[in-house]
Order: structure tokens, then C-alpha cells, then sequence
């Protein structure tokens, strides 16, 4: 936390220093929130026979900051349906659980259960089977 | 080495943590909502699944109409077919504004040598307009000078 807002500060003092060219390298940095290669890199892993264009790559990397906000915000309303003031790993899982369009996500943010009532499903199944 | 591999494919922590905060604060502008180390975790995770599904979805709309490159056409395709069509509008206006950028440095790129001739032959025109001014000026001179003399 407190390492941040120095941050900001430097960068304000910057901008205010050299106006115009750090003013557009700041439009840039806006326009492709994550590094373009390594969000090349992650799509290359999937479709590495076929190219990829720099269009198609913008896209991505803006979809998945877009995303990042659409899940923040679902999460923040399950977060304050629980009342609580902090966002928790399990008010995530709870969107994903919930709500179909995050079903890929299941296997990566599951829910957190307790050991003891795994261990009891896994017993209903097993001992079932 | 698959530690290596592993940081390579991850998103930058400090920016996914930058668009969450943002975002809560949008949320809640009242107090400051606090966020979980796991749970940035998550969202950084999450994201990079989310990088991966939707390529792949783009990848298989791409290769099903036998083209070899992927292109944006085909990440919004497949944006409406993961279901998440309300991104391709706000999307589809930053693309172009994107294309008009890249359109703006290519042709800056191209013509940087170009400016370098002009350059020499633009001195030219300077120095003659320079000139032209200093005569303007001393005309203006020796209007006030004649004007002087008419008033006393």
C-alpha cells in the first residue's frame, strides 16, 4: 500500500515536467494495459501453428482488462452482500459458481471447502460407489 | 525451468492490482476496500485463463473459416460465443482508435527520412520569410520616423 502512492506522485511530477512526450507515452500505456508480447506469449500457447494479428492481440489484451473489471464488480456486490469491507477469495468463487458465463473458471478458482466436509463427500461418493 | 515458464505466461501483478483497486474504488468511492492477497491471485489468474479461453475460441473460429491469420473480426466472434458480448462494443471503438494510432506512426516512420530532405529545402523559404519580416519592420520604422517629423 504504502509503496504505491509515491508511485503516483513520481509519475504526476513527470508528467508535469515533460509534458507532451510523456503525455502520449501515457495515452499509450492506457490504450494496452498489459505488455502486448506477453499477452502474445499467452495466446501463442494456444494457437501456435497460426499467426496472430497485432489487431487481434490489442483486442485480447483489452477484453481481458475489461474482464478483470466485470469480475471485480460482480465480486464486489457478493462482497457486499456478506457485509464485509474487505474482498475475500471465496466472494470470487462465489461468482464463479454462480453464474454460468464463469464456468470456465471452476476448475481455477474453485471453492474453498473445509477439510472435514470434503472428506465427507468424498466418503458419500466412495463409500457409496 | 518450469518456474521460468510459469512467470513468463503470468500477467503483471502490480497492474492487475491497479484495475481491481481502481474499479473498487469506482465501486465504493466511500471507504477503501481492502483486497486479499489470494484474492489477487485469483484475478490475475482468472485473467490469464480468461487470455487463453478466449484465444482459443478466436483460434477455432479462425482455422473453421480456413484463414491463417487471426484477426480482430475473429477475437470478437469469439467474445459473443464465450459470452461476454457487451465487451465488443467499447471494444470495437478502442480498436479503431488503436488503428488510427498505428496508421499515425507507420506513416511517421515513412516519412521521417522524407522530413530530413525537406528539411534543407524548407531552410530556404525560412530565411527569405526572416528577411521579409525584418523589412516589414524597418518600413514600420520609418513610418514612425516620417510620422514624427509631420507632428512636430
Amino acid at each position: 500500500k504504502t509503496g504505491k502512492k509515491p508511485n503516483r506522485g513520481k509519475r504526476k511530477e513527470k508528467e508535469a515536467s515533460n509534458g507532451n512526450k510523456n503525455g502520449e507515452e501515457e495515452e499509450e500505456a492506457k490504450m494496452c494495459v498489459f505488455p502486448m508480447m506477453r499477452v502474445k506469449r499467452i495466446m501463442k500457447s494456444d494457437a501456435s501453428d497460426s499467426h496472430i494479428s497485432q489487431d487481434a492481440v490489442f483486442l485480447v489484451n483489452q477484453a481481458s482488462v475489461m474482464f478483470i473489471q466485470q469480475f471485480c464488480e460482480d465480486a464486489y456486490e457478493c462482497c457486499m452482500e456478506d457485509r464485509k469491507k474487505s474482498l475475500h477469495y471465496n466472494h470470487l468463487s462465489s461468482v464463479v459458481s454462480k453464474q454460468r458465463r464463469y464456468d470456465f473458471l471452476s476448475d481455477f478458482v474453485p471453492q474453498k471447502l473445509k477439510a472435514k466436509d470434503a472428506l465427507a463427500e468424498w466418503k458419500a461418493v466412495h463409500g457409496g460407489g | 525451468m518450469e518456474k521460468v515458464v510459469a512467470q513468463i505466461e503470468e500477467l503483471p501483478r502490480a497492474i492487475v492490482r491497479r484495475v481491481v483497486k481502481d474499479k473498487l474504488s469506482e465501486c465504493c468511492p466511500d471507504y477503501d476496500i481492502n483486497l486479499q492477497k489470494d484474492s489477487l491471485l485469483a484475478f490475475s489468474e482468472s485473467a490469464r485463463i480468461f487470455i487463453h479461453y478466449l484465444s482459443a475460441t478466436a483460434n477455432d473460429i479462425c482455422k473453421e473459416s480456413k484463414r491463417q491469420t487471426m484477426n480482430a473480426d475473429d477475437v470478437l466472434k469469439a467474445l459473443e460465443e464465450i459470452e461476454f458480448p457487451e465487451f465488443i462494443a467499447p471494444l470495437k471503438a478502442s480498436l479503431d482508435e488503436f488503428r488510427k494510432k498505428n496508421a499515425g506512426k507507420k506513416a511517421g516512420a515513412s516519412k521521417a527520412k522524407e522530413v530530413n530532405k525537406k528539411r534543407k529545402t524548407e531552410e530556404e523559404p525560412s530565411k527569405k520569410s526572416g528577411a521579409k519580416s525584418k523589412h516589414s519592420k524597418g518600413d514600420q520604422n520609418n513610418e514612425d520616423k516620417g510620422g514624427a517629423p509631420g507632428n512636430s
